[in-house]
C-alpha cells in the first residue's frame, strides 16, 4: 500500500491506519530532527510532535504521495522553532554551526561531525535532499525561495561538506 | 577534496545530475563532459559517497525506540475526543429539536383543546341556566293552575311565582360575560289564560333578558327559552327570531294588583332594510289597519330608496304593529320608550273630581244669596272652581289620548338583498348546514373529540417518542 493510499484511508476516518505512516517515516523525521537540532532527544520528542502534528493537518496536504517531504518539512519548522528558543548568540540563527549537544559517539563518522558544522540554511537543505528525498522544486517550496537557488545552494553545501571533512582529516592526521 | 577549478562551471551541474535534476539536454551534456573529464567523474562518485554515507549514518542511529505507540496513543485520545465533541454537539442539536419539536406539539394541543373547554364551560353554565328556566317554568304553570289558568302579568310574575320555586338565586342567568342576565316572561301570553293558548308546545313563556329587558343570546351565540307547555329548549340566534317575533314588546294592558287606572305613553321606532320598498310600504300600511291604527304621514322617496313611515297605533297593538314591521325585513334599529303618565292622570282626575264637588257646593251657595256683593265673589269663585275643572279635565283627557294611542316612526331601507344560493350549491350548502347541525347536535366536547381523534393520537404519539428520546440518557 503506498503512502498516497493510506492519508486517503486515514482521511476516510480509519485513524489507525496513521500507524502504518508512523512506522514507515519516523526514522526519517527522528534523522531530520536530529541532523538539524544535533540534539538526540530533542530529535525525538520533535519527530513525535511533527508525527502528531502531520496527523491533525492531513487534511491540508495537497499531493498525498509526498507525505515524507511534507513531514520532514514540518520537522524543519519546529526544529527551528526549538533552536531559535534556545540561540542566544550574535550570530543570526541562519549562519550559526550547531552546537554539540550529544556527545561523539562511535558510530558518528566525518560526515556527520563535517555536517555538523554546516550553518543551518545548508543543513536544511541537505536533509531535505537526502533524508527527506524532496526535489529541488519541493524544497523551493517549503522554503520560499527558488529552484535554481535552491540547485545552487544543495551545490556550494556539498562543497562546504566536502572542505569541512578535509580540514577534520587533515586534524585528524595532524594529532 | 574539492571539485578542480577548470571545471568549476561544471560542479554544480554534476551535483544536479547527482541529484536527478537536470534537463534531458543537460543531463546529455553532462555525460558528454563526464566522459572526458575524470576530476568532474571523481566530484560525481564523491557527492555519491557522501549521499550513501549521510544516509546510512543517520538512518543507522536512529534504529532506536519505535515511535508509533507513542504516536498512536496520542492520535487514538485526539480522534476520540473529537467524536465525543462531535457527538455532543449532534446529541444537543437533537436535543434541542425535539424539545422544540415537544413545545410545538404542546402548542397545538393547547390551540385545540381550550376552546374546547372553554365551550364545556359555557355549555355547562347553560345547563345551569335550562335548569332555572325549568323550574321558573314549573313555577309560572303552578301558579296558573291555582289562579284557574290565569298566568301572572309582566311586572308582578317575579312576585307572583317566588312563593312557588323558593329560591331568588333562580332568576339569575350563570353567564359569565355581558350579565347580569335575568329572565322575563313573554308579554304577549302574560296575564292570559292557558286555555286560550292554542299552541302552548310553540309559545314561548319565558326568555332571557338584559339589564333593559331586551331579550339577549349568552349561551354560544344562542340562548334558553321556556314554552308554555313547560319544556326549554336552546336555540341559537339564527333560530331565534322566529320565536323571538311571538315575545316581541307588547305594552302591559292588564296589571293585576298594582293599578287599574294605569296611564302608560309609548314612542316607538324602527328602521328596517328591506328587499322591496314599494311593496314593504304597502304592507307596512296594511298591517297598522289590521290593528286599528292609521297613517298620519308616509313618504316614500324611491331614488333615495327609502320611505318614512309615521304610525299612530293603539297602544295595546303597538307591540303587534312593531313586530310585523320587523318581518318586512332586517331590523336595523328598534326603539321603545314608554312614559308613565299615571301619576299626572289620577292628580288630573282628582282635581277634576274636586272642582266638581266646590262647584256644586258653590251653586247652591250662590242661587240663595241675593244680588249683592258677597254673590258676585261667590260666582266669581265657582267661575274659578269650574276652570280649574275643566283644566284638569283637560289635562286628563289629552294624557288618555296619548296613552290611548301610541306613535310608531318606521324608516324602511331599500337593501341589497342577499344572493341566494342555486342548483348544486344550494344542495351542498343545505347538506353542509345539515352535517354542521347533526355535529352541534352530539355535543361540542364529543364532536370536537370525535372529529380531532386522529389529529390527537398523532401528536400524542409524536409527544410521547420524542419525550422518550429526550429523556433516554447520553451515551
Amino acid at each position: 500500500m503506498t503512502d498516497a493510499q493510506v492519508v486517503r484511508q486515514v482521511l476516510a476516518g480509519n485513524a489507525d491506519a496513521y500507524a502504518l505512516l508512523v512506522q514507515r517515516h519516523q526514522r526519517t523525521a527522528v534523522a531530520a530532527a536530529h541532523h538539524l537540532t544535533g540534539d538526540r532527544e530533542a530529535a525525538r520528542d520533535i519527530a513525535q510532535e511533527a508525527l502528531v502534528d502531520a496527523w491533525r493537518g492531513l487534511g491540508d496536504l495537497r499531493d498525498p504521495a509526498k507525505f515524507a517531504g511534507w513531514l520532514v518539512g514540518i520537522v524543519r519548522n519546529k526544529c527551528r522553532a526549538f533552536l531559535r528558543e534556545r540561540h542566544t548568540g550574535d550570530v543570526p540563527l541562519e549562519d550559526a554551526p550547531l552546537p554539540s549537544v550529544d556527545p561523539p559517539g562511535p558510530q558518528d563518522g566525518p560526515t556527520l561531525e563535517a555536517l555538523r558544522m554546516l550553518p543551518l540554511k545548508d543543513r536544511e537543505i541537505l536533509v531535505a535532499r537526502i533524508i527527506g528525498e524532496m526535489s529541488y522544486a519541493e524544497i523551493a517550496r517549503s522554503t520560499g525561495t527558488t529552484v535554481n537557488n535552491v540547485r545552487v545552494r544543495c551545490c556550494r553545501a556539498r562543497q562546504r561538506l566536502r572542505e569541512l571533512m578535509a580540514e577534520a582529516g587533515e586534524a585528524g592526521e595532524r594529532s | 577534496m574539492t571539485a578542480p577549478q577548470a571545471c568549476e562551471r561544471w560542479t554544480e551541474r554534476v551535483s544536479a545530475y547527482a541529484d536527478r535534476e537536470c534537463g534531458p539536454i543537460e543531463r546529455v551534456l553532462v555525460r558528454m563532459h563526464l566522459g572526458q573529464c575524470a576530476r568532474c567523474r571523481e566530484w560525481l562518485e564523491q557527492v555519491r559517497a557522501d549521499e550513501q554515507a549521510f544516509r546510512a549514518a543517520y538512518l543507522g542511529a536512529e534504529d532506536e525506540d519505535d515511535l508509533t505507540p507513542a504516536v498512536m496513543a496520542r492520535v487514538t485520545g485526539e480522534t476520540r475526543a473529537q467524536e465525543r465533541r462531535a457527538a455532543r454537539r449532534t446529541v444537543s442539536t437533537g436535543r434541542l429539536i425535539e424539545v422544540l419539536v415537544v413545545f410545538g406539539m404542546l402548542a397545538i394541543l393547547a390551540a385545540i383543546l381550550f376552546p374546547v373547554f372553554a365551550r364545556s364551560r359555557e355549555k355547562a353554565r347553560q345547563a345551569s341556566c335550562s335548569s332555572n328556566l325549568k323550574q321558573l317554568a314549573l313555577g309560572t304553570l303552578s301558579f296558573a293552575q291555582d289562579y284557574d289558568g290565569r298566568l301572572p302579568g309582566t311586572v308582578t310574575w317575579r312576585d307572583d311565582i317566588l312563593p312557588y320555586v323558593q329560591n331568588e338565586q333562580l332568576f339569575v342567568c350563570p353567564v359569565a360575560e355581558g350579565g347580569p342576565v335575568t329572565y322575563s316572561i313573554n308579554p304577549l301570553v302574560a296575564g292570559r289564560n292557558l286555555k286560550d293558548i292554542e299552541d302552548r308546545e310553540g309559545t314561548v313563556l319565558l326568555y332571557e333578558v338584559d339589564r333593559a329587558g331586551q331579550p339577549v343570546f349568552p349561551h354560544n351565540d344562542g340562548a334558553n327559552f321556556a314554552f308554555a307547555d313547560g319544556h326549554v329548549k336552546w336555540l341559537s340566534k339564527r333560530q331565534a327570531p322566529e320565536s323571538l317575533q311571538a315575545i316581541g314588546f307588547a305594552p302591559p294592558t292588564r296589571n293585576y294588583g298594582i293599578a287599574e287606572q294605569l296611564k302608560l305613553a309609548y314612542e316607538a321606532s324602527i328602521e328596517v332594510i328591506v328587499d322591496n320598498l314599494y311593496a314593504s310600504v304597502l304592507q307596512a300600511e296594511a298591517a297598522v289597519r289590521e290593528y286599528g291604527g292609521f297613517l298620519l304621514s308616509s313618504q316614500l322617496d324611491g331614488r333615495a330608496g327609502c320611505a318614512s313611515l309615521t304610525i299612530k297605533v293603539p297602544t295595546a297593538e303597538v307591540g303587534n304593529v312593531i313586530n310585523v314591521l320587523g318581518t318586512l325585513g332586517f331590523v336595523a334599529h328598534r326603539q321603545v320608550t314608554g312614559e308613565d303618565l299615571t301619576g299626572g292622570y289620577v292628580a288630573a282626575q282628582r282635581t277634576v273630581e274636586r272642582s266638581g264637588q266646590r262647584a256644586e257646593r258653590l251653586e247652591g251657595m250662590v242661587q240663595g244669596m241675593a244680588e249683592d256683593k258677597p254673590r258676585v265673589a261667590a260666582e266669581e269663585t265657582l267661575g274659578a272652581v269650574e276652570a280649574e275643572g275643566a283644566q284638569a279635565a283637560g289635562q286628563a283627557w289629552q294624557i288618555d289620548a296619548r296613552t290611548t294611542l301610541a306613535t310608531v316612526s318606521a324608516t324602511l331601507l331599500q337593501g341589497e338583498g342577499e344572493p341566494q344560493p342555486s342548483g348544486v350549491i344550494a344542495s351542498f350548502v343545505a347538506a353542509a348546514r345539515s352535517f354542521w347541525l347533526v355535529l352541534r347536535g352530539l355535543g361540542s366536547v364529543a364532536a370536537w373529540v370525535i372529529v380531532f381523534l386522529p389529529i390527537w393520537g398523532g401528536a400524542f404519539a409524536l409527544a410521547w417518542w420524542a419525550l422518550r428520546r429526550v429523556t433516554r440518557p447520553a451515551e
